[in-house]
């Protein structure tokens, strides 16, 4: 260890005047701090006094700028805004302490439901980005239909959720003190077995109607109901081309009515899994933070069962099984899909606080920037992956790697570190590469925009890293799912936090994927999910929707030479 | 094989949640619910070899 002394003499033989500098430097540093000092020292002859308690008199005494000083016009900004702009409740009384108090809290509460509005619509604005992507690794011939998926599954999907699927997910989440309480929403089922208390849905605000006319309940719908139409346009990009409209339609209600609402209750509504910490000592229970496991995997698994089902399109594969690639036609319209949805992201994980004051909201901040370099850096790890394997950077792959590293950071992103967000969306960004090869060579599983793989695949990681990378130093007013202390994963300590995010992947591959599978397979039973082979061949759009979406376009029909005018 | 697949689903599942009620050991809960997890993947892949075993690339309709 080297000594001060030692330092001193060593900087000394080097630069004398820097010497003499930092000499004159730390004696007036001395001279300054040492009466500091003694000042801050608490005085033994002089007892330490309570700081006086504000009175409501204090408050009248406070000056306000005048309606003439106002009338000149404030363009510093200096007067605007003042005692006299807090509401009082009784205006004979004058302004007292409590209106002062009231007008605190109204503020925080008011803080956190624009916060939350306003990032909740920039999750809706996700849907145009999810419609670009899908649309543009389509064929020409599907654009409209492929595009009106993605935006009546909008209009579906929230009306099935307004409907029960709300209800279902947070009708017994009461509780949620940064949107001031949503204490309409206060009843949970639950089933009593081995000794626990298991939550399965929530049983308030059907319909939004008798005491979910709330307006804390009214900006928690909107923020819940954009992250469900995410998880519901997932599936739109894995059965396209080929899926039937009427089937898309059930499809997407049923999931915004029933599985998607059900593991949302689970994991955020107070349901089993987030009490799994508190019930079973697992950390702090199933966390997914802004939801790699509610939207994105739930999103996932509905679209491999709807693949698998619907089939592979015709020509996808050859009769020996190889696959076939059958390109998009746009590939402006994907990477503008893409940027369009990393910017609502910002909204889908820094919003999920649901609130910027307070209880800790100030990691929005951490949380967007961990955001941020995940997806960079799934792009990074997609991209590194092509052109190492296929000799050129591939534009498609490089887009899902971003999407991939901002799917695997959603579950983590307010519990981690910016080292490990790179990691988690690096890996992602790899990730996403092996599994689409895999579902497409390995498993025949056709899906043309890579959907199960960017989010099912990479949302089950996201889930996982977070057991994993979690550090502990967040503190969401001091608890997470009912346990007191920061979310730890198992290389800041905590084993237990791994094993409740292995059981939500279990519940997510084991339960959703086969709810959503038994319930497709339904619809092909009753109405049949996939279109005629010469629709198909034709193109949705005429077919299905009786429209093309390029009318301009002459469309030949692959592999016959033959305009579809002929 | 797409019940088998299934049930191989549901089966994992069950394996994983039976960990948090048979021991308090963490250790043990975490490999019970590795493989728990890992059966639920092996009921995935069973469901989808139902399904291609009579996939539209196989038939002879020329729809390949």
């Amino acid at each position: 260890m080297i000594s001060p002394n030692r330092l001193l003499f060593r900087a000394g033989r080097r630069t004398p005047s820097r010497t003499l500098y930092a000499a004159v430097v730390l004696a007036s540093m001395i001279s300054f701090a040492v009466p500091i000092r003694a000042a801050d020292a608490p005085s033994e002859s002089v007892p330490e006094e309570a700081p006086a308690a504000i009175t409501t008199a204090d408050i009248k005494g406070v000056s306000t700028p005048s309606t003439d000083d106002l009338a000149k016009g404030d363009p510093g900004g200096a007067l605007t805004g003042s005692a006299a702009d807090i509401v009082m409740a009784d205006a004979k009384k004058g302004l007292t302490l409590v209106d002062v108090v009231n007008q605190v809290g109204q503020n925080r509460i008011a803080i956190n439901f624009v916060w939350t509005l306003i990032t909740g619509y920039l999750v809706m604005f996700m849907q145009a980005g999810f419609a670009l992507v899908e649309t543009g690794l389509c064929r020409a011939k599907n654009a409209n239909h492929t595009m009106m998926m993605n935006f009546m599954v909008y209009g579906f999907g929230m009306f099935a959720y307004w409907v029960m699927g709300f209800a279902i997910q947070q009708g017994g989440s009461a509780g949620v003190t940064n949107l001031g309480g949503l204490n309409p929403l206060n009843n949970e089922f639950k089933l009593s077995l081995f000794g626990v208390d298991w939550g399965l849905f929530g049983t308030k605000g059907f319909f939004l109607s008798d005491t979910g006319y709330d307006v804390g309940v009214m900006v928690m719908f909107l923020f819940q109901m954009v992250f469900m139409d995410t998880a519901a346009t997932i599936v739109t990009g894995a059965a396209a081309e080929r899926w039937k409209f009427a089937a898309f339609a059930m499809s997407s209600m049923c999931l915004a009515a029933i599985w998607y609402p059900l593991f949302g209750n689970w994991a955020w509504g107070g349901g089993w899994l987030s009490q799994l910490g508190a019930n079973f000592k697992l950390g702090h229970g199933y966390c997914d933070f802004a939801g790699s496991g509610v939207v994105h995997a739930v999103g996932g698994m509905s679209a491999f069962a709807v693949a698998m089902i619907v089939g592979p399109r015709i020509g996808k594969y050859n009769r020996d099984g190889s696959p076939n690639a059958l390109p998009g036609h746009d590939i402006t319209m994907v990477l503008l899909g893409c940027f369009i949805l990393a910017f609502g992201w910002f909204g889908f994980n820094p919003g999920s606080t649901l609130g910027a004051s307070g209880a800790g909201n100030l990691r929005i901040g951490s949380i967007a920037v961990n955001t941020m370099l995940a997806g960079a850096t799934g792009s990074f790890g997609a991209l590194l992956y092509m052109w190492i394997r296929f000799g050129k950077p591939d534009a498609s792959m490089s887009g899902n790697g971003l999407l991939a590293g901002l799917v695997a950071i959603t579950a983590p992103s307010g519990f981690v570190n910016p080292v490990g967000s790179v990691i988690i969306g690096f890996v992602a960004g790899f990730l996403v590469c092996l599994s689409v090869e895999f579902i497409e060579r390995v498993m025949k599983v056709d899906d043309p925009v890579g959907a199960t793989s960017v989010h099912g695949t990479c949302g089950l990681w996201g889930v996982l890293s977070l057991g994993l990378f979690a550090d502990g130093t967040s503190n969401y007013g001091g608890s997470w799912n009912g346990v007191n202390g920061s979310v730890t994963g198992l290389f800041y300590g905590d084993p237990g936090q791994f094993v409740a995010q292995l059981i939500g992947c279990a519940t997510l591959v084991g339960i959703i994927f086969t709810i959503a599978y038994v319930f497709n397979a339904l619809v092909e039973f009753f109405v049949g999910q996939r279109v005629s082979a010469e629709a198909e061949l034709e193109g949705l759009d005429l077919p299905e929707m009786g429209a093309v979406g390029y009318p301009e376009f002459q469309l030949v029909l692959p592999g016959t030479g033959h305009s579809m005018e002929a | 094989m797409k019940i088998m697949g299934l049930i191989l689903l549901i089966g994992g599942w069950l394996i994983a949640v039976a960990g948090l009620l048979i021991t308090d050991a963490t250790g043990m809960r975490m490999i019970m619910a590795l493989v728990g997890f890992g059966t639920t993947i092996a009921g995935l892949m069973t469901v989808n070899k139902g399904h291609t075993a009579h996939a539209i690339w196989k038939g002879r309709g020329g729809l390949a």
